[in-house]
């Protein structure tokens, strides 16, 4: 289990909110996110930062905690502006929702794992974006026993 | 080449009491608990004599393993064995410790607010002759 495991259970919980659009639950890299022009509902989850604590034992056994950011640009089109803020904050609330305290992919804390900001960006019309962080911390019973297997592919 | 000891030691390892392992430890030690008495009579204005006559070794861990620790039963003894690691690794750098005749005294448990919550526990050993050591200090 890593990182990446966690961005599809991700993604799998909001499209289970049904909230999103059926294609409209992006895992892909930023350049992509203009697409879709049909998709009204949309969510785009993006690897950020992670960082690494060493809180016990000695390495090369010792657990290490990783704590890791996405970022989840929720995404909403409407002709009509106050429509379109109200659809793309809800969809946050959503967001919220089905992801604050969950134990995903097996993996992250619940405790420590919940949005943590989100920042609204200027409309551009039909469309408003608001990016935010979603932050988990996770365990790695090793310096040396990350994940190593290869790539899922497209979801 | 054989690399000698650091001389620094950094983290544990194999921390275990009797057949329960001791992981996720963030803090430990032991102390070899020697207390001395002092004498001064007649003219004297200093200590004419300090002996030691009360040793009592101890031991303290600290681990994020909190159902581990608080579920010990307080009866009994085991050994208590731990290692501190040399800082670079390096062969005959670790220390290595043993308390043997450990008795588990007490755990306390602390846990704050989105925090990794913690236990620290607290052994003393005894020596059945009176005489040994029941702490025992080696290099590997």
């Amino acid at each position: 289990m890593r990182d990446r495991d966690v961005r599809a259970a991700i993604a799998a919980a909001l499209s289970a909110t049904g909230a999103f659009d059926a294609e409209g639950v992006w895992l892909w890299s930023p350049e992509n996110l203009g697409q879709g022009t049909s998709v009204g509902r949309a969510v785009q989850i993006e690897p950020g930062n992670s960082n690494v604590a060493n809180p016990w034992d000695a390495q090369p056994w010792g657990g290490i905690v990783i704590q890791s950011q996405v970022k989840v640009t929720l995404v909403y089109r409407d002709e009509d502006a106050q429509k379109r803020d109200e659809g793309a904050e809800n969809l946050l609330q959503v967001a919220q929702n089905a992801l604050n305290g969950q134990n995903l992919a097996g993996l992250t804390l619940p405790a420590l794992t919940c949005f943590v900001n989100w920042s609204w960006l200027n409309p551009q019309p039909p469309e408003r974006q608001i990016t935010s962080i979603f932050q988990y911390s996770y365990i790695v019973e090793g310096w040396n026993a990350f994940d190593t297997t290869e790539e899922e592919g497209e979801h | 080449m054989a690399i000698g000891a650091t001389g620094a030691q950094i983290n544990w390892e194999g921390v275990e009491y009797g057949s329960n392992p001791i992981k996720r430890v963030t803090s430990g030690g032991f102390s070899l608990g020697g207390q001395l008495i002092r004498f001064k009579g007649d003219t004297d204005r200093y200590t004419s004599i300090i002996a030691n006559v009360n040793n009592e070794p101890s031991a303290t861990f600290t681990t994020a393993d909190v159902g581990s620790l608080m579920t010990i039963a307080t009866s009994g003894s085991a050994t208590l064995a731990a290692t501190l690691k040399d800082a670079l690794a390096a062969t005959g750098g670790d220390v290595v410790f043993s308390l043997v005749n450990a008795v588990y005294e007490t755990a306390d448990t602390t846990a704050q607010h989105a925090q990794f919550g913690t236990v620290t526990a607290t052994w003393q050993g005894y020596a059945a002759d009176g005489m040994t050591n029941p702490l025992s200090i080696s290099r590997a």
